[in-house]
């Protein structure tokens, strides 16, 4: 696969989601780590964190410095995010998902992300740190 | 010809176009209550990023120098 966005964000964002669609720089943005062999992406029939949960490797907490049109017009961005001590599967990609209403039933996913350096990543038990490029995670066009 | 079918077919048109403007309102005015408080929750993050911020530094700190090195995914 590549880089994509769940079917679920791109007709959200033109209202016509399953769930109430993010306010990226505002709301629980969250990024997990998730191990394909677990469960394979699906970008259309998965909808929302509960859809792929069971793939994910260790825990997941709210992005900080969420930022939108900052690095440029219609990109999202994010300050580094460190999760410590990890341990557990192999990580083949990053799933975007907004945790607003902390219930993963009604978490919409957003973007499946696998181009990034260093993946797939089995984690050696120390921290892993996530390191968005300059230009921001991802853009809508 | 202006037949009854023509005028309750327009009375029934004037009805359900009233009931989706006042609908509409209702969503402008929550519109507007989910501004000022996404307002709220904009003034407070960057606060919140910052003590996160240092509480991590200080609890890696804590962990002293055995952990296996730090893995790094950059984004492309």
């Amino acid at each position: 696969m590549a880089d994509g966005f769940y079917e679920e964000f791109r007709n959200g964002i033109l209202g016509g989601g399953v769930h109430a669609q993010p306010d990226m720089n505002g709301n629980d943005i969250r990024v997990a780590l998730r191990d394909e062999d677990t469960t394979a992406v699906n970008l259309a029939t998965q909808i929302d964190a509960a859809d792929v949960s069971g793939a994910w490797v260790g825990s997941h907490t709210a992005l900080a410095g969420l930022t939108v049109g900052s690095s440029a017009v219609g990109a999202f961005d994010h300050t580094d995010e460190t999760y410590p001590l990890l341990s557990g599967a192999t990580v083949e990609s990053l799933d975007y998902f907004d945790y607003q209403t902390a219930v993963e039933s009604t978490s919409p996913l957003i973007a499946n992300l696998d181009s990034w350096t260093g993946l797939p990543l089995t984690p050696n038990g120390g921290d892993v740190i996530l390191a968005p490029h300059a230009n921001g995670v991802f853009q809508i066009p | 010809m202006v037949t009854e079918a023509l005028v309750n077919a327009r009375a029934r048109e004037a009805e359900l176009a009233a009931a989706v403007s006042a609908a509409r309102a209702v969503v402008n005015e929550k519109h507007a209550e989910l501004a000022s408080a996404r307002a709220a929750v904009i003034d407070l993050l960057p606060a919140w990023d910052e003590a996160r911020l240092e509480l991590r530094g200080l609890e890696r700190e804590a962990l002293g120098p055995d952990q296996p090195p730090a893995q790094t995914l950059g984004g492309e």
